[in-house]
């Protein structure tokens, strides 16, 4: 059937592409000490959540950058985390800023261990982007590379759009080993992002297999 | 936590519930009333009644255009290729129709009353014949007056001829809708009057009241105060918001919790179809991805993310495939994020899934003003109040700066912003979903899983502007409302013609062409996206290949319903290959640097009344 032949076709592209050729989901300890422009980074288990209250127990593991011992905590969430998103039980990874009113840390952004690849590399391309964002609003240099965020006070996040998140799936953190990643700074990153929102989108491949022809 | 007035709340509701159910399709009752997948009715004969239905919705009664006595009407399923007889009886005192949305029906059955048909007159009977070369996931709704709004639409389905190329192991029909215990042209007057009539987040002191109760005082007035903070003009978002709303997922509102049930590992396909009146949805379910296998209703390479804006009546068909058993929610929220609605997907009945708060509404920027930010100071611009854009004299906006532009549309009282830059936003996700913390669909992703049909360069290129007057709720395209319009749009058989659209409005426009898909253009590729129906973001410019190969006259129009009913709809007429050429064409030579609108040839007949051309099918 002429159908089913232009579909396989289309899926052996897609297992050709490079995207396709990564695997393995061990993002889980490549990111975990990651320096995210220098935000603290915390690892745990989702314990309970209040969707209404923006707040997330979690029982994390030690987080060196604050001197913390593992241990449970209740987190608020600041108003871009959606914590509908996840569930008790999830293996989390999130970003930590100071509330300097409440003198309290709250989750920034939060990635789940256990969602499905393609979500989870979504977000932590999003996580990164936030802590960006973050320490180029406290006047923090993050070795953004080429991009002068001094020049931007008044920045248009608008202008941002240009930088697709979406095109980041060619971005595999499975691919670097915790060595790599932990070497790994922002200006490595950004540039990373900086070339992947260059790629045109007709690159991008699906990243879900989905092989009709077997049915 | 389990209070005695929640336990009542929910009884209450169970007991309302259990006696609105029988108005419902047996594929739209949720969990706890036995659904447990998709009551399908197919055939090739259809008895439809359009008639009164009162409904429930949330607990509260209201009042219903329904077809067969359903919210939304019954699931309508054939096969591709085989004749379907549609018998349609209208009971009401009112002329109705139906319009099979994305049909390749020929336009005498298309059902648009003015334009293909007289219309069903009250108390009498229509009978739609036809057999159509597609399948997918398509709608039906009246193209009469504004009974859209009160509940007449339901879901279509065509399966496949052959084997359908998208496997699962089940499917759920999600009919996402806006519900109004308003009258619609109460709201339309209104509308008329002040644009901004629904811009406030109504709140009754008796909201107050029962929220401070729930959340504490404390929280409560933190949220009143932060509403009033946020409160830019949603006019340039959306005209009616959820102080009016109740939005709905198949007729049900979030308190009715409709549940769609699986089983761990399974394939599940879900087909989603915006039926809403005037509310563009961004949707998503929280943790789980989707992989996008089909657009208005034809299939496309999958494609995965986990958010996409659906523009009203567009469609999209995800599959999704849960390896944890727990709840998820199947979230509708509004563009202007005033609202959502929330259905659950769940392992078994009873579960409800927890919904996410509201997100932070989005705020139109100089982008979708149509002022291109690199050729500003941006220095002039950091004081610059959004909130105060409500009040802003658009029309100072037209100013010199336009010119170069090259529009040629009517201005006028009827148009009050000209984008001065217009550019290309086919790469981004819509507004608001460019900050999400995870991946939204872009149009630009979009391939269409088998090559396009027809290949050929464009021989012709039209561009049409979308243009209004927010202040006196005026739509209309290139300027003129289809009241004063002199002439229908002209294509001609077998030609194959490039459409642009350009945005000059600061609001998000469906537009829908009748009788043809047409290939979005998305880059040089011969697997474009086709469509029936393409959102149109702010200050966008954006194209579509189409070839015009059926003979009649389709309505081409904004889909949000007051924007149509306010004139933003013209006709498109596909003259066949041997008839008289020299028809009057205001269209023909649409490009930059043209003479006026008002230059061009008087109206030859109404555009309105039955055009009849020689030879058509």
């Amino acid at each position: 059937m002429k159908l089913s032949h232009s579909i396989l076709a289309a899926a052996v592209v897609f297992a050709a592409s490079p995207a396709f050729a990564l695997e393995g989901d061990s993002s889980a300890t490549a990111m975990q000490n990651s320096d995210h422009c220098g935000l603290p980074m915390g690892e745990g288990t989702v314990a309970a959540l209040d969707v209404k209250a923006s707040k997330a127990t979690i029982d994390h593991t030690a987080i060196a950058a604050l001197n913390w011992d593992a241990m449970s905590m209740d987190f608020k969430a600041t108003k871009g985390v959606d914590l509908s998103a996840f569930a008790a039980g999830d293996r989390v990874h999130f970003l930590l800023t100071e509330d300097t009113k409440s003198k309290s840390y709250r989750i920034e952004a939060m990635c789940s261990l256990d969602a499905p690849k393609g979500l989870h590399d979504a977000c932590m391309g999003k996580m990164h982007e936030t802590a960006m964002a973050l320490a180029a609003a406290s006047g923090k240099s993050c070795e953004m590379g080429g991009m002068d965020h001094d020049a931007m006070p008044g920045m248009d996040h608008n202008g941002m759009k240009g930088m697709d998140h979406g095109n980041m799936d060619g971005m595999k953190h499975g691919d670097m080993k915790p060595a790599d990643a932990e070497a790994m700074n922002c200006k490595e990153m950004c540039a990373m992002m900086k070339k992947s929102s260059d790629a045109p989108p007709a690159d991008e491949k699906p990243a879900a297999e989905m092989d009709h022809s077997q049915h | 936590m389990l209070t005695r007035r929640n336990l009542l709340r929910t009884a209450a509701a169970g007991g309302l519930f259990a006696a609105s159910s029988a108005l419902l399709p047996a594929w739209a009752r949720s969990a706890t009333a036995g659904n447990k997948g998709i009551f399908e009715v197919s055939g090739n004969a259809f008895d439809l009644t359009v008639g009164h239905s009162a409904v429930e919705i949330g607990g509260l009664s209201g009042h219903a255009i329904t077809i067969n006595g359903t919210l939304p009407g019954p699931l309508i399923r054939f096969r591709e290729g085989e004749k379907v007889t549609l018998k349609v009886t209208n009971t009401l005192d009112e002329d109705t129709s139906i319009h099979w949305h994305g049909l390749l029906v020929p336009f005498h059955m298309d059902g648009v009353p003015g334009v293909s048909f007289p219309g069903i007159k009250p108390k009498s009977t229509f009978t739609y014949e036809f057999a159509v070369p597609q399948s997918g996931t398509y709608w039906y709704h009246s193209h009469s007056g504004l009974q859209e709004q009160m509940g007449h639409y339901g879901p279509l389905i065509i399966d496949p001829a052959g084997t359908d190329p998208v496997q699962a192991d089940r499917e759920y029909v999600l009919v996402l809708s806006d519900w109004t215990f308003e009258h619609p042209h109460k709201v339309f007057s209104r509308l008329k009057k002040d644009a901004a009539v629904y811009n406030f987040q109504q709140r009754t002191a008796g909201d107050f009241l029962k929220d401070a109760r729930e959340n504490g005082l404390g929280a409560t007035l933190a949220d009143r105060a932060s509403w009033g903070a946020m409160r830019m003009s949603p006019t340039d978002i959306s005209d009616v918001t959820a102080s009016v709303y109740t939005y709905l997922i198949n007729g049900h509102a979030t308190e009715d919790n409709w549940t769609a049930i699986f089983n761990s590992g399974e394939r599940i396909r879900l087909r989603i179809i915006n039926a809403s009146a005037m509310t563009i949805f961004n949707f998503r379910i929280p943790g789980l991805p989707m992989t996008v296998v089909a657009a208005d209703g034809l299939n496309v390479q999958p494609v995965e993310t986990d958010e996409f804006q659906i523009g009203v009546a567009e469609t999209y068909d995800v599959i999704v495939s849960p390896t944890r058993a727990r709840p998820f929610a199947l979230v509708a929220e509004s563009i202007d994020r005033s609202g959502q609605v929330v259905a659950t997907l769940a392992p078994e009945a009873g579960l409800v899934a927890t919904a996410p708060l509201l997100r932070e509404r989005p705020t139109l920027t100089h982008r979708d003003m149509g002022m291109d930010m690199a050729s500003m100071d941006h220095g002039s611009m950091a004081g610059m109040d959004h909130g105060t854009m409500p009040g802003m004299d658009h029309g100072a906006m037209d100013m010199a700066a336009a010119v170069p532009q090259g529009h040629d549309h009517k201005m006028g009282v009827g148009v009050d912003n000209v984008a001065m830059v217009q550019v290309s936003r086919i790469d981004e996700p819509g507004l608001g979903l460019e900050s999400v913390p995870h991946r939204a669909l872009r149009y630009s992703q979009l391939r269409s899983l088998t090559p396009n049909p027809d290949t050929r360069a464009p021989g012709r290129e039209m561009e049409i502007h979308l243009t209004g007057n927010m202040e006196r709720y005026m739509w209309s395209f290139d300027g003129v409302k289809l009241s004063e319009v002199t002439g229908p749009i002209l294509f001609h058989e077998g030609e194959r013609l490039r459409v642009t659209l350009v945005n000059d409005t600061m609001m998000t426009h469906p537009i829908h062409l009748h009788g043809m898909f047409f290939d979005l253009v998305v880059g040089d590729t011969d697997h474009k996206p086709r469509k029936h129906t393409v959102i149109v973001k702010p200050a966008e410019r954006l194209s579509f290949d189409v070839t015009a190969d059926h003979v009649g006259d389709w309505a081409f129009h904004c889909h949000l319903l007051f924007h149509m009913h306010a004139g933003m709809m013209q006709v498109v007429s596909v003259l066949p290959r041997n008839a008289a050429t020299g028809a009057d064409d205001p269209h023909r030579d649409h490009t930059p640097s043209d003479t006026p609108v008002s230059d061009d040839p008087p109206p030859k007949e109404a555009p309105m009344t039955g055009m009849s051309h020689e030879g058509h099918r």
